[in-house]
């Protein structure tokens, strides 16, 4: 098992060496406030089959959701127009650059995130927290048995003395 | 005076006392660890009230309580995500201060803080009892929307160089926070058909999204064969006097910042650490150290947080 594991480590080290050097360029402010566009305006058009309210009133459940929305989508709007401008008009603008290789392992963190509340009713706690914990060890590229012994130990502690000692139900 | 020394016959007694500190261990422990609240650690710990008498579990749960504010920050501090709401303000600067090898100066600050701003609370609570209780019972809906209001221009003070993403990131807070029931018609709003989401996002369930994934993702950056490591062996906590004296005024104001706040029903701990937190930051000599591991904010933000705890 270590073995295949160490292989493992092995081969996604030469692939994150062979891409060290890739950077992504993005500018923050554009791509940031075009998510909140993009955000508010769904809400929005979302909004009418989310709240149902009864006309009539000058407020109703729709009032301050819709007000919030409102504001986010035009302030987004005028950082949007603002960091557009700056860039046609080749004025200077905020921009990050980004390494590839740590994007993905981001990325891999948050399907790992993912897959564990997948798992976590049809295996239970205390067993999908044990894989959680073996990924998330594997992640950090543990080459020590103990530690992976360890986390698993903790989660099945922590399982049984929230099930058997305080009688909380988990899934 | 009677009265105070049979309260401090029964705080002495030796199984009030080992109550009360079994208390306060396990509220570090439920305020330290992010997911678990105070208020979990209250109710789980109940039943274990039920074969005890009366002072020992008032001890006991009140030890839990009181503890968990303090609890909070410990893990605000070393991992960047705070254990109770309480404790975000304490975030902005201790982290910083863990960063920069200070881990344990930060803790002890807070520690300190704490500690003040629950005594003060605690004595207000003690003499001024029933000119509290008039006192909230005068506050309103009018006061209720200002203290409100109030809450909301902290923004201001914390949202660094650009005001306009502060104000989009406050109307996104506030929109995450209609998710859920609309109090005044009981219709509802953005579930989805999700029974789940019935009653909104917790809090200290977005706190841990919000902070402990980030750190999370930041961690991952380290390549594999290197450890992290925040602090230097050689930190060991010292507070100069200078230090001392330049966190005696913002932990005063701060004390007294957290007992009003403490007054008002239905306020919370959340609100004072950040106005505390801006208080300070506007009367600090060091204004600019303020995000970057001041110790005048740590003091403040932990008072604070805890003279309301005490007055709740």
């Amino acid at each position: 098992m270590m073995k295949f594991l160490l292989g493992l480590f092995d081969h996604i080290e030469g692939w994150e060496r062979k891409h060290a050097e890739t950077k992504i360029t993005i500018y923050p402010d554009m791509v940031g406030a075009m998510l909140f566009m993009v955000f508010s305006t769904s809400m929005l058009v979302l909004m009418p089959t989310q709240i149902k309210v009864i006309e009539g009133g000058p407020i109703n459940a729709r009032t301050f959701p819709g007000l919030l929305l409102w504001g986010m989508l035009v302030l987004s709007s005028v950082i949007f127009l603002v960091d557009l401008g700056r860039i046609v008009f080749h004025k200077p603008c905020a921009k990050i650059e980004v390494a590839l290789v740590v994007e993905v392992r981001a990325l891999t963190i948050l399907t790992m995130l993912v897959l564990y509340l997948a798992l976590l009713r049809p295996l239970g706690f205390i067993a999908s927290s044990c894989l959680f914990s073996v990924f998330m060890t594997g992640f950090f590229r543990v080459r020590k048995l103990s530690y992976y012994l360890i986390g698993m130990a903790c989660a099945i502690v922590i399982g049984f003395i929230f099930q058997a000692v305080l009688h909380v139900r988990l899934p | 005076m009677e009265l105070f020394q049979q309260g401090l016959m029964l705080l002495l007694h030796w199984q009030n006392f080992v109550w009360m500190n079994i208390g306060l261990v396990i509220g570090i422990v439920f305020g330290a660890i992010p997911g678990l609240t105070v208020i979990l650690a209250i109710v789980l710990f109940l039943p274990f009230t039920y074969s005890l008498g009366a002072v020992e579990s008032f001890m006991f749960l009140l030890g839990i309580y009181c503890a968990g504010g303090y609890g909070g920050s410990i893990s605000a501090i070393l991992i960047h995500t705070p254990g109770t709401p309480h404790a975000a303000a304490t975030m902005l600067d201790g982290y910083p201060m863990a960063q920069h090898g200070e881990a344990r100066k930060a803790m002890n600050i807070a520690l300190g803080a704490s500690t003040i701003g629950g005594l003060l609370s605690a004595f207000s609570l003690l003499f001024f009892a029933p000119q509290v209780a008039k006192l909230a019972e005068r506050v309103g809906t009018p006061e209720y929307f200002l203290v409100c209001l109030f809450g909301l221009t902290i923004i201001a003070g914390v949202s660094g160089k650009s005001l306009i993403k502060g104000l989009i990131a406050c109307f996104f807070g506030l929109f995450i926070e209609t998710i859920g029931i609309d109090p005044m018609t009981g219709g509802t709003r953005f579930i989805f058909g999700n029974i789940n989401l019935y009653s909104g996002f917790d809090l200290v369930i977005c706190l841990i999204g919000l902070f402990a994934l980030g750190e999370v993702l930041a961690k991952s950056k380290v390549s594999s064969g290197q450890t992290v490591s925040n602090g230097v062996p050689n930190d060991n906590g010292t507070i100069t006097l200078q230090e001392y004296k330049r966190m005696g005024l913002p932990v005063i104001l701060s004390a007294i910042i957290g007992i009003i706040i403490g007054i008002i029903p239905g306020t919370g701990a959340s609100m004072a650490s950040f106005f505390s937190y801006n208080i300070a930051k506007n009367i600090s000599h060091h204004p600019e150290e303020f995000g970057h591991g001041s110790i005048e904010a740590i003091s403040a933000a932990e008072t604070a947080n805890n003279a309301v705890t005490e007055l709740h």
